[in-house]
């Protein structure tokens, strides 16, 4: 990902007002956790089961704070129940940012199941997603996302395509 | 020692704390002996602890007690080491450990067998975890978790519930907006969308 990406993701998650992170770090993103583990504007807590960073979003949710998980798209199928549980039964929101890991142009093997089952599971689970397949939309694209959530009161996702995650695709 | 009476000992400690209650039969016995707008019952079964510490992340200065149970902490043990990797010291967790699934007819657990929730969390990172199995430990150990400072984590050993649960009703989606006006009015923040006509 190249470090102009980065910064539209960071500066787009401070312009809607996002202060809290949770991550469970992938390949694509990289260049994204460590500005958010660095800046003291992000309260960041990176988590070691994605479900487990959907339910903290929840909570900062709950006590006022704008929140933001990162996560790659096998994320979503790990984080299937906490999903619908949270989001379907409960009716607390989380926003999540996922590269398209299985897109076309993907070079990796162990991504083809990533790609082909992320749409699929995110209809499953009734969550609307914006695909952003050029870096000048992100700041834009988290800026609706946000407002949809808030709007909602339910899960939204902003997928990141290859062409914004990889370099010379 | 029964699980109605460790919550009836924390009842003298409940000022304007806000209280994370897991599903089953704790949902019903709190809201029988704490009704209150400052709970929200049922974030979904293995999610407390993670929605618990994000509630305790985004509000550092605010008292947030967690009332778990066995059956949810196993359904999701990496939040245990998110837990102890990330301590909140405004965050107070009690685990009931009936070492079963009460609500569907008394299924032993992984803790009637060989797990130790408080040896996981303490694994995990968690320095505090304690397991306390009469009321008068019980008593101590939550009136030093809510009037001292620090994250606690105290897995309470609890007989099986007798008798009929108490009728009470804790509606998701009421009590989920209950608890987020209750947020907003003492937080002074915003946090349901606003429609500006």
């Amino acid at each position: 990902m190249k470090v102009t990406v980065a910064n539209e993701v960071i500066e787009g998650l401070k312009d809607a007002g996002v202060k809290f992170a949770s991550f469970l770090p992938d390949s694509w993103l990289r260049p994204i956790y460590s500005r958010l583990v660095e800046d003291p504007h992000f309260t960041t807590i990176p988590v070691s089961n994605e479900g487990v960073g959907v339910g903290l979003c929840c909570g900062a949710w709950l006590g006022g704070m704008k929140a933001v998980m990162l996560m790659e798209n096998t994320g979503v199928r790990m984080a299937c129940d906490q999903l619908a549980r949270l989001g379907i039964s409960v009716g607390l929101p989380c926003f999540m940012i996922i590269p398209y890991r299985g897109d076309f142009g993907d070079g990796q093997s162990y991504a083809v199941a990533h790609g082909q089952t992320m749409l699929p599971v995110l209809d499953a689970l009734r969550i609307p997603y914006h695909i952003v397949r050029d870096e000048n939309h992100i700041r834009q694209s988290i800026r609706r996302c946000v407002k949809t959530l808030s709007v909602t009161n339910y899960h939204v996702a902003m997928i990141m395509g290859a062409e914004v995650c990889v370099e010379n695709l | 020692m029964e699980r109605i009476d460790c919550l009836k000992a924390l009842v003298p400690h409940i000022k304007d704390q806000l209280v994370i209650v897991t599903l089953g039969r704790t949902a019903l016995e709190w809201a029988e002996v704490c009704p209150r707008e400052g709970n929200m019952f049922n974030s979904g079964m293995g999610n407390h602890i993670p929605v618990a510490l994000g509630l305790a992340k985004a509000l550092p200065h605010r008292q947030i007690i967690l009332l778990d149970s066995d059956g949810s902490v196993l359904m999701l043990l990496p939040a245990l080491t998110t837990l102890g990797s990330f301590p909140a010291p405004n965050l107070k967790v009690f685990v009931f450990d009936n070492e079963a699934y009460e609500g569907t007819g008394g299924q032993p657990s992984d803790t009637a067998r060989v797990a130790d929730i408080a040896a996981m969390a303490k694994g995990a990172g968690v320095e505090e975890a304690m397991t306390v199995r009469d009321l008068n430990s019980f008593k101590a150990a939550a009136r030093d978790a809510l009037t001292k400072d620090g994250m606690t984590f105290i897995v309470a050993k609890i007989e099986l519930s007798k008798g009929r649960p108490p009728r009470k009703d804790v509606g998701h989606k009421e009590g989920l907006l209950q608890f987020v006006r209750y947020v907003e009015k003492t937080e002074n923040v915003t946090i349901l969308h606003k429609e500006h006509n």
